[in-house]
């Protein structure tokens, strides 16, 4: 029997609490089901020799650098999935803020290429799909004003405006609601974000129950039954 | 739909942060007799505190309020959380209480109320307001005893002065860790109970906002055994490093 944990993507705007998120699900799993979880990030610079080009066509993005890029990140996601994730599951949830959905977006707003196109590369290279993505959802006025207040946050000039997060936002809307063609996002849900940061937890925290990522709490020490 | 199978624990294997817990329950209990003659003695006197201006050294002594009367549920859960020793020591050392309010049994009041949100009446929202109310006597049994006690780092006696206000806020973070322990406790006897998961929900939220106020306050509560309190009721990543590098025992008491 293939025990594991599952493994969760955050997605959002800046500013729509994907940290916050991040955190409180940790607090979760390690506070009530005494696991553990591994937070990742969608780049973790794994494949070493890729990391310049991660660097340069995420800050610097141009038509020259593009395909690089594209490349240097799905050789980041297969040895994120090959050292960490995959690794990892057995004995713990794997929580990425971020994934692949920030990419497309990413693809269609610098470099105006479609989802799919951006994903077909992607999946060409990607083992395992997340179990589920979830999506903090919010007007893009709120999230940059939300973004914008926070301290200690680099501004990009080129990312943090609005026309830009409108048209991630957009990319977002378009992806999510053809999940059968991206289903390398795993399970895609989206939260509300206006909401208090205690109920989006409370919200994910039922997405998990009801798909029963999360082991029953009566099995906390029990565990193993299978869930699907 | 997913479809995965959730890993069983394996045997013998209890997350090593619950041991760390234990640890740290225990340092306090042992902390509380080394020093109640100490502390009695202050009590007794009720001179003002030396490196605490303003603070009033009869109201900090009083025991909690017995907010839970009669809840023996309430009881039972926080024996189950492994708390019956942090809400039954206050009660059988704490002095008599004068219905005097102080910062500290506000800064405890407000802490409760906001994870409980008006919630009353269930065993877990009893038991957090117990908890709650425990945790401003906790705070002042170690800032009565404070100006004998040595700093945290440097283990050098006579921790410099100390505003109320910071034990204020070291009751506010002391009291949504244990309620945090409480409602946890609760949850693992049922999740069933909507408004007892948005209770946790919001105790985590508490947690998270108040991590990043915790190296300053722990810099400004400076002695060691307010600092172990602190560090080790509260959630965030310091909260065992006391005992993750082996050390944790041997120190000055």
């Amino acid at each position: 029997m293939n025990h594991r944990y599952p493994f969760i993507v955050i997605e959002g705007l800046d500013g729509t609490g994907k940290t916050t998120l991040r955190k409180g699900l940790f607090r979760l799993w390690e506070g009530l089901y005494g696991v553990t979880p591994l937070c990742v990030l969608t780049t973790n610079f794994l494949a070493a020799e890729q990391a310049a080009a991660i660097v340069t066509g995420k800050y610097q993005p141009n038509a020259g650098n593009r395909d690089a890029y594209l490349s240097a990140i799905a050789a980041d996601k297969r040895a994120t999935l090959d050292r960490l994730v995959l690794p990892q599951r057995p004995a713990r949830p794997v929580i990425a803020d971020r994934w692949l959905l920030s990419e497309l977006a990413f693809f269609a707003v610098k470099h105006g290429m479609r989802a799919s196109e951006t994903y077909e590369t992607l999946a060409a290279h990607l083992t395992a799909a997340p179990d589920l993505t979830l999506v903090l959802d919010l007007e893009t006025d709120a999230s940059m004003s939300r973004a914008q207040a926070r301290q200690g946050d680099a501004v990009r000039a080129d990312w943090d405006v609005h026309d830009v997060q409108s048209r991630v936002r957009e990319t977002y809307e378009a992806v999510v609601t053809k999940p059968d063609e991206f289903p390398l996002l795993g399970d895609v849900v989206r939260l509300d974000a206006r909401r208090p940061r205690s109920e989006v937890l409370l919200a994910a925290w039922d997405v998990l129950r009801e798909r029963q990522l999360v082991p029953p709490i009566a099995a906390r020490t029990e565990g193993g039954e299978t869930h699907g | 739909m997913t479809s995965l199978t959730l890993p069983p624990r394996p045997p013998g294997s209890p997350p090593l942060a619950d041991a760390w817990q234990t640890l740290a329950d225990g340092l306090l209990t042992q902390r509380l007799h080394l020093h109640l003659d100490e502390w009695r003695a202050a009590v007794a006197e009720e001179k003002a505190l030396p490196d605490v201006p303003g603070a009033d050294v009869s109201v900090l002594a009083q025991r909690p309020s017995l907010l839970a009367a009669g809840d023996e549920s309430a009881m039972a859960l926080l024996e189950d959380a492994g708390l019956g020793f942090w809400w039954q020591l206050p009660r059988q050392h704490g002095t008599e209480s004068r219905n005097q309010r102080g910062a500290l049994h506000r800064a405890a009041d407000t802490a409760a109320q906001s994870i409980l949100a008006e919630q009353s009446g269930a065993a877990w929202s009893n038991a957090v307001a117990s908890a709650s109310a425990a945790a401003a006597w906790w705070v002042g049994f170690f800032a009565v005893i404070r100006h004998r006690g040595v700093h945290h780092i440097t283990l050098e006696p006579h921790p410099g002065p100390l505003h109320e206000q910071a034990l204020g806020t070291a009751v506010s973070v002391v009291a949504h860790g244990m309620a945090t322990r409480v409602l946890e406790a609760a949850l693992r006897d049922s999740d069933d109970d909507p408004a007892l998961r948005a209770a946790y929900c919001r105790a985590i939220e508490a947690g998270i906002c108040a991590e990043p106020e915790l190296p300053r306050l722990i810099d400004e509560l400076a002695e060691l055994r307010l600092v172990d309190l602190v560090s080790t009721t509260a959630r965030w990543r310091g909260r065992f490093t006391k005992y993750a590098g082996g050390t944790g025992a041997g120190q000055v008491e």
